[in-house]
């Protein structure tokens, strides 16, 4: 229970982090495409505003939940999640800090509680801001496909991370961020699908 | 009276035999509640508890600072770790969340007695449809990860509510997982010890503990560590006093020896000169030792002063030796004044001996057995062991006539009586400045010292080490019972702004009376079973997902109340120890505040409040209300002191104006010694009035020596040298001290150093020189 409880925050993080919206751009050709590449390329993305499907599909459930909303980012470090369906809920980290406001009232939390979790962060931030040394010091990583269209996985070197993660998959298209595919060695996972920008 | 010379020196040589081998074995306490009263009342045996034992006195508040906020975080995770691996800390804490599992784990255990939202309602359908949508809800945003794990035995979030009723107050701020000042420049940690906080050894092996494991962790050059606390101020205040106390004695030692030197040319008389003081020091803490079982340490460094007296019998012989003759003729002289000396000092301390607080009376034997001793050994002991024959005659020092000094002093006798009205005057009006009740004043802390640790004890929400609420009762139950109904009131005051928080005993062990509330409210088996049905109708949860929440609820309804020992090994055991004492009949619960605002405000609302047995506690002026004690009877025995001294000067004298003129002066200096410190601004502490006990002796000897009859203008010389040496030997002992930045030495140092002088000005003044004819 504990590395459980220990990690899920950092699966948290993923799970928003990596649902950042990405700036469309049109791309000429199809380049190949290696991470410092892709690092340049993401760290180019400005502020955007993105709706998104989430299927949860969780051991404990007979059917996955599905949650819409939007997603919003802004440079350097704050980010929100915004659920409209089925419920409302309203989520802002900035920074070290982390807001949730449901019809049940706000909660603080300070994310950032747990070196193992603070290396996530860091792994997510630093894919955000193209230092690709710092994710390499961290995750396993492995870039397919083209620049039109790539597929970045990660799997966590540290073995108490490995325990309870399996992997996190970012998809994209140029430097917009398509879909975040988080699964865990339990077998639950979180799928994310992020759609046109919000208009 | 004759003793046989040799058989003096085998008496004395078993003496010191046995007192040493006494002293080798000796407990030395500086354990407070040893100088306590017997009479002390629940308070004030509360108070000295607190202070020795209790949780803000043991708590080290530390904080690394000087780096960027990461590397202040890693720094603080490894200093943690590595405290939590020495045996030194109860609990090690840096607001990481990771090292809280142990505690996660007990209350998940005793969750449905320990959780203030058990009723009966709580396990109703509705009420369990409400948790279960809310856990679904849970389970869509991050926050499910967390709550994954103990969904299937916690849909209700027990432990959830349980950590938010200790959170209830203003937590400390957190920067990458760890606490951190709200500027977020010093990472902090708060670190409780083992050891009492008046375990100074222990304290200090703490304090060596952080250094070290700050200074490998790996931080940089550039960064500080900062720590405060009761028991880190003890341990600096030691060192700085026994730094201080080093070195001036050293300049002590040598300005003395300097002086004797100059007058006695040789260095038998410098090391017989030695002896009487130390063979007193050394029976007379023997002899504390045999009476008390124990030695206090500020007995010790009160003995000290007390018998610092001593020092100057030697010399009052020494320097009356006409060059030929042997020590024993000189004593015949002597003895008689240094008898009358030895004894005013004896009969005074007797006073002391029947003091009730422990720690005078430990004075009162130091000072009457080491004082007697010392006469003794001057008496006995010198002439047995100096050369058959003093070759030379000690030496003038001072080229000052003062047989004409004396004289023209003598006319302004008119002016002494004019300055003593004048002083007598000073304090009755200003007799409200005299005293100082406060202890903090006399800790050479400095006040930035002091306001760091407000700061960080304000940023961590650390307890107030001054005001506390104290709940008494006739039992552990009613005690919790008690302290159940002040959170109520203490909830309304953190809302009112009065304070920011508080601990409260039964937060962490609720009553017998609560618990068993709690297991009544709880459905049995069957019941939980068919509402838990209805409730989850609808919704996605796996059939048997919750069998795991049956199980727990039967076990906890059918199960035994939680108890300390059930709390264990979770710091909430430590907690419930900290703050909830006693014993068969009689138990206390103690509740921190902290950052108390209106302290008058908070006493009135308690004692306004229904709540029996509840008390608003402030620790400084209960300590000052001790310190005041002490004083009082002091004084009062002093009082008796110096109609015992009385007593033994009419014996010694037969005549009540020469009784007079020995008096006088050292009640005119001590007078005086009031006087200006009072007008410079410096209260009186119990330091000073120890100071001033030896004023007395050392004056008395003084004015006993000044109204010696004498025979010829030559030995009227003579006494005057040894008044001459005297004098000086005290003031660049004393003088020394004066210039101590530490304020107990200082206080020592300049009460005596002024109270020599005076006294020597005013016996010199008053006194009248006869001549045997």
């Amino acid at each position: 229970m504990t590395l459980r409880t220990m990690l899920a925050p950092l699966i948290l993080l993923c799970s928003l982090l990596t649902g950042l919206p990405a700036a469309a751009e049109q791309e000429s050709g199809s380049p190949p495409l290696d991470v410092p590449g892709l690092m340049e390329l993401m760290a180019k993305v400005p502020a955007r505003e993105d709706r998104f499907t989430e299927t949860k599909t969780v051991a404990m459930l007979t059917r996955p939940l599905v949650l819409k909303g939007t997603l919003t980012y802004v440079r350097p470090d704050r980010v929100e999640k915004h659920v409209t369906s089925p419920y409302a809920e309203h989520l802002v980290v900035q920074g070290d800090r982390l807001t949730l406001s449901t019809q049940e009232g706000t909660k603080r939390i300070a994310v950032d509680s747990h070196p193992l979790i603070r290396s996530f962060i860091e792994a997510i931030r630093a894919s955000l801001a193209g230092e690709v040394s710092v994710l390499r010091r961290l995750y396993h990583i492995k870039l397919q496909g083209t620049q039109q269209n790539w597929m970045l996985t990660l799997r966590p070197l540290d073995a108490q991370a490995a325990e309870y993660l399996s992997s996190i998959t970012l998809s994209g298209r140029g430097d917009r961020l398509t879909a975040v595919d988080i699964r865990e060695t339990g077998g639950d996972r979180s799928l994310m699908q992020i759609h046109e920008p919000v208009s | 009276m004759t003793l046989h010379p040799r058989a003096a020196v085998i008496l004395w040589m078993v003496l010191l035999f046995v007192s040493g081998g006494v002293i080798a074995n000796m407990t030395v306490t500086t354990d407070l509640t040893a100088l306590l009263p017997q009479s002390a009342d629940r308070t004030q045996e509360l108070l000295v508890g607190q202070l020795r034992d209790g949780v803000a006195a043991r708590l080290i508040l530390i904080a690394l600072e000087g780096a960027g906020p990461e590397s202040l975080a890693e720094a603080s995770r490894k200093v943690a770790r590595s405290l939590r691996e020495t045996s030194l800390f109860v609990s090690v804490n840096n607001g990481d969340p990771a090292d809280f599992t142990v505690e996660r784990d007990v209350l998940m255990r005793h969750r449905y007695l320990l959780s203030s939202a058990v009723t009966p309602e709580h396990f109703s359908a509705p009420a369990l449809r409400a948790s279960l949508e809310r856990q679904l809800q849970l389970l869509g945003s991050p926050a499910g990860s967390v709550t994954k794990a103990t969904l299937p035995s916690d849909p209700t979030g027990e432990v959830a509510h349980i950590l938010s009723q200790f959170a209830a107050t203003e937590q400390p701020s957190m920067l990458h997982g760890v606490w951190f000042s709200p500027d977020g420049t010093r990472a902090q940690l708060v670190a409780e010890t083992h050891a009492p906080g008046f375990d100074l050894d222990q304290q200090a092996a703490a304090v060596r503990a952080i250094r070290a494991a700050f200074a490998s962790s790996g931080l940089p050059e550039s960064s500080r560590l900062l720590m405060s606390g009761p028991g880190v101020f003890a341990v600096e205040s030691r060192a700085t006093i026994e730094r201080d106390s080093w070195r001036l004695s050293l300049i002590a030692v040598v300005m003395v020896t300097g002086l004797l030197f100059a007058v006695y040319r040789s260095m038998t008389p410098l090391f017989l000169s030695l002896l009487p003081v130390v063979t007193g020091l050394l029976v007379g803490v023997a002899a504390v030792h045999l009476v008390f079982g124990f030695v206090h340490g500020i007995t010790l460094g009160f003995g000290a002063t007390l018998i610092g007296e001593a020092v100057d019998y030697p010399a009052y012989v020494l320097t009356q030796v006409i060059a030929g003759e042997q020590l024993q003729q000189t004593l015949a002289r002597v003895w008689p004044t240094l008898r009358l000396a030895v004894m005013t000092t004896v009969f005074g301390a007797l006073s002391m001996l029947f003091s009730s607080i422990t720690g005078l009376s430990q004075l009162g034997v130091l000072a009457f057995v080491g004082v007697l001793v010392a006469g003794l050994v001057t008496r006995w002991i010198l002439p047995a062991l100096a050369p058959r024959m003093m070759r030379t005659a000690p030496h003038q020092i001072l080229p000052v006539k003062w047989a004409a000094l004396s004289a023209s002093m003598g006319g302004a006798r008119w002016m002494l009586w004019l300055l003593a009205f004048a002083a007598l005057a000073t304090v009755a009006v200003r007799h409200q400045d005299i005293w100082d009740n406060d202890l903090a004043n006399l800790s050479p802390i400095s006040p930035s010292s002091k306001a760091l640790d407000e700061q960080l004890r304000k940023n961590l929400g650390a307890p107030d080490v001054r005001y506390l609420l104290v709940i008494n009762g006739a039992s552990k139950e009613e005690v919790l019972q008690r302290s159940e109904s002040t959170a109520p009131l203490l909830r309304r005051m953190v809302d009112d702004e009065l304070l920011t928080g508080f601990d409260l005993p039964s937060l962490y062990l609720p009553s017998e009376e609560t618990q068993r509330r709690r297991q009544a409210a709880l459905p049995p088996s069957s019941v939980l079973a068919s509402s838990l049905t209805q409730a989850l109708e609808g919704l996605p949860f796996r059939t048997g997902l919750f069998e795991p929440f049956l199980q727990d609820v039967e076990q906890a309804r059918m199960g035994e109340l939680v108890d300390i020992i059930n709390l264990q090994p979770s710091a909430f055991a430590l907690k419930v120890r900290a703050l909830l004492l006693g014993s068969r009949d009689q138990w206390t619960g103690l509740v921190p505040l902290r950052a108390v605002e209106s302290a008058s405000a908070l006493a009135d609302r308690i004692s306004q409040t229904a709540v029996p047995g509840v008390i608003f506690l402030d620790l400084k002026a209960e300590a000052g209300r001790l310190v005041n004690g002490y004083r009082h009877q002091s004084l009062q025995l002093t009082a008796l002191g110096v109609v015992a001294i009385m007593a033994v000067l009419w014996w010694g004298l037969r005549d009540a104006r020469l009784v007079g003129r020995v008096l006088l002066p050292p009640l005119l200096a001590i007078l005086f010694v009031v006087t200006v410190l009072t007008l410079f601004g410096e209260r009186l502490s119990l330091f000073h009035l120890v100071s001033l006990l030896l004023v007395l002796g050392v004056g008395l000897n003084y004015a006993l020596f000044f109204n010696r009859p004498f025979t010829d203008e030559e030995e009227r010389r003579r006494t005057w040298l040894s008044l001459t040496v005297c004098i000086l030997a005290t003031l660049s002992a004393f003088g020394a001290l004066a210039f101590s930045r530490t304020p107990v030495l200082h206080a020592i140092g300049l009460t005596v150093g002024l109270g020599a002088a005076f006294s020597l000005l005013a016996a010199t003044v008053l006194g009248k020189q006869r001549v045997i004819q």
